[in-house]
Order: C-alpha cells, then sequence, then structure tokens
C-alpha cells in the first residue's frame, strides 16, 4: 500500500480534503517496526511524525526511582511525535512498538514549510493535530484523576 | 462507582433481621423496562449464608449467597442492574449490586470493595457464616431495548461488578444483538475484576478490549484510559448502537460525550447511578439526585434523563 492509501484509511487524517491528503501523501513514505523496537527515546531529537496504519506504541516516561512508566498506548489511526511537528523536535516520551507496527512517516520540518505555504492545507492539518491532542490532553486529564482509586 | 452501592455504611441499619419468603417479587417487570421493582415488604429481610467467598483483587472480594428458606431460594429473581441491601447484625447495612449470574439458582454474588465499616465487616465473615438480605431493589438495564443493535458495554473499575449479570444475559442471547463489545478500564493491570473470565466471554463471542491507566513494563496490552477505547472503536452503525456504561461518574461523564460524538443517540445509552442508599425505597431521600431518588428510579438510567444533573455542583 501506499502512503496515500494508508492515510485514507488513519483515522487521524479522516476529516482531510482529498486534496490535501495528496499533499501530505507526497512528503510521506511507509515505516515499520518490529515487535519491542525503540522508535524514539524521551529527549531525542526527532524531524519525524507519525501516524499509525497498524500495531500499536507504547509511550514510556523515565520517573526516577519507578523506572520507566507506561503512561499511553497509540493505537492504529492515531498521531505519534507530535512534537516533531509543534515543538522543537525533542521527544517528551519514549516510544516502544509493542507489536508489529506500520506507519506513515512524515517529516516535520517539511510539514512545517507546506503548511506555511498553503495556509489551506495548513488550517486543515493543525485542525486535524489540534483534535488529536485535545482528545489526549482530556485522557491524561482523567488519568490524573485516578477515578478507579479506593475511596478514601 | 463501586459495585457497593455507597451509603453511611459506618451507620448502624437500625432494623432487625426477619426473615420474609413473601416480600421478594419474581420474574422480570413485564416490559423489562428499567423502571424499579417495588418489592412487597421492602424492609423483610431473609437470611442469607455465606457459602463461598472468592477473592478477587486487593480488597476485593465475591460473597456466593444461599438463603436459608429453599422457599426463598426458589422464588428468588433480579434484573441485572439491581441490588440489594445486606445486613450485618451490630454494623448496619449496605447497598451491594448482584454480580452474579441472572439464572442462578444456588447462590447470589455480591462482589464487594471493603472501604467501610459494614464492608470491612463482611471482609471478616467466613463461609457459612450469616447475614440479612433485603431486596433486590432498583432498575435493571434494558437490555431489550438493544436486540438488534451493537452494543457496547463501557465498564471502569468495579463498575464491572453490576454490569456482569447484563454480560452474562447478552451472551446468553447474543443471536438477539448484532454484535457485543466489553471495554473495560481498570486503575492497574493488577486490580482487573474476573479477569479468568474474560477469555471466556471473548471465546463466546463478546469482543473484550482492556486498557489500564497505570503500567510498568511488564503489560504489554493497552494503557490510557477507557474512554479512549470508545473513542477508538470502529462502530459499523452509530445509529444502531447501545451503550450500556458503569464506573466513576466523572467517567461515565466523558464516555456519554464520546457516544454522543460518535452519533449515538442518547436514547440509547444507558448508566448506573451510586449514591449515598440507604433505605432502598425512595423514602429517607438520601440518594436524592435533582428530582430523582437512585435507589427506587435507578440506579439504571437513561442517559438523557439524568444529563442535566450530572455536571450541577453540590448534586
Amino acid at each position: 500500500m501506499t502512503a496515500l492509501d494508508l492515510l485514507q484509511k488513519a483515522h487521524f487524517a479522516s476529516k482531510l480534503p482529498a486534496a490535501v491528503l495528496e499533499r501530505l501523501a507526497a512528503i510521506a513514505r511507509v515505516v515499520e517496526w518490529n515487535e519491542g523496537a525503540l522508535i524514539f527515546r524521551e529527549g531525542d531529537h526527532r524531524d519525524d511524525l507519525y501516524v499509525l496504519s497498524s500495531g500499536h506504541v507504547t509511550l514510556e516516561v523515565n520517573v526516577p526511582g519507578r523506572g520507566l512508566t507506561r503512561i499511553l498506548t497509540v493505537r492504529s489511526g492515531e498521531l505519534l511525535a507530535w512534537s516533531a511537528l509543534l515543538g522543537d523536535g525533542r521527544m517528551t516520551t519514549s516510544a516502544i512498538a509493542t507489536e508489529p507496527t506500520q506507519a506513515i512517516a512524515i517529516s516535520g520540518r517539511e510539514l512545517r514549510q507546506l503548511c506555511e505555504a498553503d495556509h489551506e492545507v495548513g488550517y486543515h492539518v493543525m485542525g486535524q493535530v489540534a483534535s488529536a491532542l485535545s482528545q489526549r490532553l482530556l485522557a491524561t486529564r482523567l488519568q490524573l484523576l485516578d477515578l478507579f482509586a479506593k475511596p478514601h | 462507582m463501586t459495585t457497593n452501592k455507597t451509603n453511611a455504611s459506618g451507620e448502624p441499619g437500625g432494623v432487625s433481621p426477619r426473615t420474609m419468603s413473601e416480600n421478594i417479587v419474581r420474574g422480570l417487570t413485564p416490559s423489562g423496562s428499567p423502571a424499579g421493582q417495588v418489592v412487597a415488604e421492602p424492609w423483610g429481610y431473609h437470611t442469607v449464608r455465606i457459602h463461598e467467598i472468592t477473592p478477587e483483587v486487593a480488597d476485593v472480594a465475591t460473597y456466593h449467597l444461599g438463603f436459608d428458606d429453599s422457599a426463598v431460594a426458589v422464588a428468588y429473581r433480579f434484573q441485572p442492574g439491581q441490588f440489594n441491601m445486606l445486613y450485618l447484625p451490630g454494623f448496619g447495612e449496605v447497598p451491594i449490586s448482584l454480580s452474579a449470574d441472572p439464572r442462578s439458582s444456588t447462590t447470589w454474588a455480591h462482589t464487594v470493595r471493603a472501604v467501610g465499616n459494614v464492608t470491612q465487616k463482611l471482609a471478616s465473615s467466613k463461609v457459612g457464616d450469616t447475614l440479612g438480605l433485603r431486596g433486590p431493589f432498583g432498575s435493571g438495564w434494558p437490555l431489550h431495548t438493544a436486540e438488534g443493535h451493537d452494543v457496547v458495554i463501557v465498564a471502569g473499575g468495579l463498575g464491572i461488578a453490576p454490569l456482569r449479570p447484563a454480560i452474562y444475559e447478552l451472551l446468553r442471547q447474543k443471536n438477539r444483538f448484532r454484535s457485543l463489545t466489553l471495554l473495560y478500564g481498570s486503575r492497574t493491570p493488577e486490580t482487573i475484576l474476573f479477569e479468568h473470565e474474560l477469555p471466556e466471554w471473548s471465546q463466546r463471542g463478546m469482543t473484550v478490549q482492556l486498557t489500564v491507566d497505570r503500567a510498568d513494563a511488564a503489560w504489554s496490552g493497552s494503557v490510557g484510559v477507557v474512554t479512549l477505547l470508545l473513542d477508538r472503536l470502529s462502530l459499523n452503525d452509530p445509529q444502531q448502537t447501545s451503550v450500556f456504561m458503569c464506573g466513576p461518574e466523572v467517567m461515565m461523564r466523558f464516555v456519554g460525550k464520546s457516544a454522543l460524538a460518535r452519533g449515538i443517540p442518547e436514547s440509547q445509552l444507558w448508566l448506573s447511578m451510586e449514591r449515598n442508599m440507604q433505605c432502598a425505597i425512595g423514602l429517607c431521600g438520601h440518594c436524592q439526585l435533582g428530582p430523582t431518588f437512585i435507589c427506587k428510579d435507578g440506579p439504571v438510567y437513561r442517559h438523557d434523563h439524568l444529563a442535566p444533573f450530572l455536571n450541577v455542583e453540590g448534586l
């Protein structure tokens, strides 16, 4: 399958117009990881962001005294390594493929250039990124509430 | 939401145990309506004996209770989602959802977290000990409304216990539903309830997805809140999807939000509520939420009947 085929099926890209998808596919490539592969380590500088097309990836944070702590599983159709687009490219977690995983990789630098050159593309892409991050923020808040803890 | 329907569990119940076999209503409500059944003599107690105790996870155990009076055992029926009041003389009374198979005819399971005086006393009980039981009370899961639909069960923490009778019933009648999916969120891998039953449910045709809020590297499953599982779930036809949910109130608020965003009609979202239930028949008012009494009108409600009160501070 081509990057365009995979993008068309991904939940992250489901609301993007066909023309925008084609522009994204032009700067995208397909990557694969084996089970257990370290995709990136917390603190690494990376240029690529990913949209998973199959498999899943666990995000981990190193907590002193506690070791690597799993905080989230990213699934097929979802966004990974958003810092490559919005941040300085420094990864805020480590990412490990917990099963054979395939993704569409897009260079954050090239995507930023595309968004700056064509604001319509930028509007749609950033809308989807904001939506994905808002969902993740809400989930993180619920995690912080520790809802299933024993009541006191 | 825990399977322990909250009450002031440190307080003595103030009622005497007695046996009245006639106070149980037989059978399900004719329409299968979630409206609460009326127990003929709601203050009447039956003596029940602990036949078996199944330790589940830390501080949680399932008590398999059997009636001493065999006539009561034959007559006793409950709807998935209903609860009993369990009475421990000298300690008080506590509302506990049934976590049993509704077709059970010998013992009735109650899954209890030891969290207050009554439940901690229960936790120190042994097989053969007796306690008082009155019930069943409240409304059940209206499974008939989901016939022909994709059924999604969303459970959080101990919220899976009041859903377990519904799961048994759905699996038994699975041909009447297009698909069955369980989305279950737990705090950690160690607190997953009924874990040994999940493979069997899966084998019998239910898609089971688990997630935990916290995990170490030994856990290879999903990490993240249960609402994410619903966000990610592929829906055949949202208009023909029914959701039954039970868990902490905040979780259910966001499950409702996610389901509505996915296009599932609000009339097909059902939730089970927990409040300070004491009398179980809508008299004392402790469990009042807006215009409704959870013990009598609930605990199972249609989402749109309760949604206006879920965000009201102080209710």
